[in-house]
């Protein structure tokens, strides 16, 4: 590299002990000037670099240099305190260059986070953090002096989990919120935050939270080696890491949970998952998963047990729904008439008489329209929503049946597996049925019920053989567990959950080995 | 991965040409048809089928379809069953659909012929359901698919629910689907019975929609007596009395109103009460001479529906009385019915069955001539009867009338 060609060569005045000298690491130069330069250049001479040069009281014949960038830092600390306690101060001290230092970060400075630095490479980073960079004449070490002013959002509502019942906060992009959000639920030493930085241009800050002694070791090390082994330029959601670390790549269902709200990554901590917090969203990753779990929503543990379980029920009825519905209808209609009663049989024919297509593109063209209503719903400017519901409804829906190009029942078909898929609380889930729904639809179309259970069959092979770090994601049904039955498809009440927990903790350390 | 994935596709592409669309139908494709009738005429099996028009019954799309005729009735004929089925392509847009058919309708004349290449075809095929009811009509069988049921859309769906109505709320007739008759004519006694379904009332058949404007019906479809099959031909008819004994006979009652004399003078049975639940067990008994005894108990319970003598039901001993003059008319039915059955030499009430389950090896014996030996058994009728309720009120009308004017 250019600079530490420079640096190296250029300094011939080594500094005791302080500077490293690895193979990036380019020390300061004791010169302020070429420090300065060095800085502008490496930045681009960005506009909003910002160097200011100055000499405080506290030694005179000492040019000092404040360098930052405007956008990033807080002004107001900057001048409040930083800039004036150095002018105000009057003291003649005897110290120069890293002494100064020193004696200026222990002294003057009161501004909580300090520290020194002697790498180039270092001070960059935190100046692109937000950090002040102190520079004196003469001293080979930089004083980092934190004072970023991050632009965020406030702790707002979930928008994407909404719950009737329980708490109405939800994580925002900021690391640090995301982490006290979770620190306020569960007040316990046992809470471990293990924090890197992943990425070479966006330098993405990333929190590995679990509770130590109910997490799996084996777990932890798992998902934290992934995230170590991860090289790539960018991280800009939660679903980069999601999509480095999952078992297994070719496969429509997701091994990893995703969720906005504090509870349910609380929830998921005290069950022994692991959670992964990426700074700059709000959706924190939740692993080890199961299959089962995407149908459970933290408002299940708030409501009573009997009404839980009954939606808990509805939900996994939802996703065979969604899943099922179309292929079901096509196979019946075309293959298997003779399972319908005959009057039913009868209004479904008065409704296809004269419609031109056969049943599978009939289907197929109504589940494409309605997923680019659906697309075209989440993409379109807020002020326009009401005109796609009008045009989805009213125009295709009615229209289409008029005209005759499709028939009522499958609008019904259609508009209930729609609704069926927004039951299911975990949106990656529902896509994943979503998506699904179309192999099933042509296996129907081809083979009829035959296929859809061949279908079916073959999916229920691809799950029992999913793993999301080393945990069956087909499990506590494969392996069969009894005791996990009470959480499963059913929420027993929490009296007789509080006696499978305990016993639980002795299965779990068993069932990870 | 990849190559997973190519072998997935490969196999998949390779099982679409093996497998195929070939089986596909839409629905618009079949015509579904809702009852057959079957003629034999100049020794040609004529079949015909009542085929829905589905856009004639829907209530949905355009208001031109009402007034259409909700059926429409056509007929095919050749030398098999089968062929004449097969024929009907040659005059049908649609592949017909017999999945749906509620009924089938049989002419006297293929009856005293037999049915067995019939029942053939029910036993042989997969799209023809043995759930279809069976009809035997005096005469020809077209007409009676042709015939349109006031309130009803589709007359062979009606006509089913029809019969299923009738076993079910008055137990004349059984109501006999394929596989009964199948079971019943592979049993040990190798006979049926099978209700007749007639056209009643005006000469002129409902087969026009215009019929139906009317507040009136000039013609209805009934059923008619109960035709009794032996080995696969009609062997005879009994009347609507008669085939309510077979019923008793062999343990088909589910619920029937039932009429009686509560005076004991021969007056007319002008009262009634609904028989709410019945159970008849056969015990055959060999007699030394070899003649067998079959010893019928009836157990039956019901309620009284009306009544019309002045007398005071709170006694116990009244009701003990009514209870037995009801027993008798039960045992009255029982024995004219029997008589009915032992003049057409065909077990249709099922002792044969009743004696090869109990008596194996002797009914191995005279398995053969059963039919001819059955009349001479001798019946042993013990009826239970039990009334359970006597309504809301104690007294008749007019009794209570009389009261309130003291």
């Amino acid at each position: 590299m250019f600079f530490n060609h420079t640096n190296s060569s250029g300094t011939k005045q080594p500094k005791g002990g302080s500077s490293r000298k690895e193979g990036k690491e380019a020390p300061f130069s004791p010169s302020l000037k070429n420090n300065i330069d060095t800085f502008s250049r490496r930045l681009g001479h960005s506009s909003d670099l910002e160097i200011k040069s100055f000499v405080s009281d506290l030694a005179p014949d000492i040019t000092m240099s404040l360098i930052y960038l405007s956008e990033m830092v807080n002004e107001q600390t900057l001048n409040d305190f930083i800039l004036r306690p150095l002018m105000v101060v009057k003291a003649q001290a005897e110290e120069r260059s890293d002494d100064l230092i020193r004696l200026i970060k222990e002294q003057m400075i009161q501004v909580g986070s300090t520290y020194s630095t002697d790498s180039i490479e270092e001070a960059i980073d935190m100046l692109l953090n937000g950090y002040c960079l102190m520079l004196i004449q003469e001293s080979t070490t930089g004083l980092m002096i934190n004072v970023s002013s991050k632009e965020g959002r406030t702790v707002s509502e979930p928008t994407t989990q909404t719950v009737l019942r329980g708490p109405q906060q939800s994580f925002n992009e900021s690391l640090s919120t995301n982490i006290n959000l979770i620190r306020q639920i569960i007040k316990s030493p046992d809470l471990h935050i293990e924090s890197m930085i992943i990425g070479t241009q966006t330098r993405t800050q990333i929190a590995m939270v679990y509770l130590h002694g109910i997490a799996s070791e084996d777990v932890v090390k798992t998902i934290y080696d992934r995230l170590a082994a991860i090289e790539v330029g960018s991280i800009l959601e939660s679903g980069y890491i999601e999509a480095l670390i999952q078992d297994k790549v070719y496969t429509p269902f997701p091994t990893l949970m995703n969720s906005e709200r504090p509870d349910a990554v609380a929830g998921g901590l005290l069950e022994g998952q692991i959670a992964v917090l990426v700074d700059g969203t709000p959706f924190v990753l939740l692993a080890p998963v199961t299959l089962f779990q995407f149908f459970q929503t933290p408002e299940d543990y708030y409501h009573r047990f009997d009404i839980a379980t009954f939606l808990r029920l509805i939900r996994f009825v939802a996703f065979l729904i969604s899943m099922l519905l179309p292929a079901l209808y096509i196979a019946v209609t075309t293959f298997h008439q003779e399972m319908l009663p005959t009057t039913l049989l009868i209004t479904l024919a008065a409704q296809r008489e004269g419609i031109p297509f056969p049943g599978l593109v009939e289907a197929m063209s109504m589940e494409l329209t309605f997923e680019v209503l659906r697309e075209a719903g989440v993409r379109m400017p807020r002020a326009i929503g009401p005109a796609i519901s009008i045009v989805g409804a009213l125009v295709l829906g009615q229209a289409a049946v008029d005209a005759g190009i499709v028939s009522a029942g499958m609008v019904m078909v259609v508009s209930f597996t729609a609704i069926s898929s927004f039951v299911i609380p975990q949106f990656n889930i529902a896509i994943s049925a979503r998506l699904i729904r179309f192999t099933f639809m042509l296996l129907a179309g081809v083979f009829g019920f035959l296929g859809i259970v061949a279908g079916f069959l073959a999916m229920l092979i691809h799950l029992a053989g999913l793993e999301s770090f080393g945990v069956p994601y087909m499990s506590p049904l494969a392996p069969f567990n009894w005791s996990s039955m009470k959480d499963t498809f059913i929420r027993a009440p929490h009296k007789v959950l509080l006696k499978r927990e305990a016993t639980n903790k002795i299965n779990r350390s068993s069932k990870l080995e | 991965m990849y190559r997973l994935l190519t072998r997935t596709i490969c196999s998949f592409l390779i099982l679409m040409l093996l497998g195929g669309c070939w089986n596909r139908v839409e629905m618009n494709e079949i015509g579904i048809i809702s009852a057959t009738a079957v003629d034999w005429e100049k020794g040609k099996w004529v079949v015909s089928y009542q085929l829905v028009i589905p856009q004639a019954i829907s209530s949905q799309g355009n208001s031109s379809a009402t007034g259409d005729a909700p059926v429409n009735v056509f007929s095919t004929e050749a030398e098999s069953i089968r062929k004449a089925i097969g024929d009907a392509s040659r005059e049908m847009s649609r592949k017909l659909y017999f999945a749906h058919n509620q009924i089938i309708v049989i002419s006297d004349t293929v009856a005293k012929k037999g049915i067995s290449p019939l029942l053939e075809i029910y036993m042989r095929n997969t799209d023809a359901r043995e759930t279809v009811s069976m009809f035997i009509a005096k005469g020809k069988a077209r007409k009676l698919i042709e015939q349109l049921l006031p309130v009803e859309k589709i007359p062979g769906t009606a006509v089913q629910r029809l019969v299923e109505n009738e076993a079910a709320s008055s137990s004349v007739y059984p109501d006999m689907t394929m596989y009964r008759i199948l079971l019943d004519l592979l049993g040990p006694a190798q006979a049926t019975g099978i209700p007749q379904l007639m056209i009643s009332g005006a000469k002129q058949p409902l087969s026009s929609v215009d019929n139906l404007k009317e507040t009136y019906t000039r013609a209805k479809i009934k059923l008619g007596e109960l035709g009794v099959i032996s080995g696969d031909k009609l062997k005879g008819w009994l009347t609507p009395d008669e085939a309510a004994g077979v019923m008793w006979l062999s343990d088909k009652v589910k619920r029937t109103t039932l009429e009686f004399d509560c005076t004991n003078k021969g007056e007319p049975k002008d009262s009634s009460i609904i028989i709410g639940g019945a159970k008849t067990s056969l015990k055959p008994e060999q007699r030394s001479d070899g003649r067998w005894i079959m010893n019928i108990s009836v157990k039956a319970n019901g309620t009284l529906l009306e009544y019309t003598c002045p007398n005071d039901l709170q006694k116990p001993e009244l009701l003990k009385q009514e209870e037995q003059k009801i027993a008798e008319e039960i045992k009255n039915k029982m024995e004219t019915s029997w008589k009915a059955v032992s003049r057409l030499r065909t077990d249709i009430v099922g002792f044969g069955k009743a004696i090869s389950s109990k008596y194996p090896k002797q009914w191995k014996q005279m398995q053969k001539d059963w039919n001819e030996e059955f009349p001479e058994t001798v019946l042993n009728i013990d009826v239970k009867f039990k009334l359970a309720r006597i309504g809301f009120s104690n007294h008749t009308f007019k009794e209570a009338q009389s009261n309130t004017r003291k």
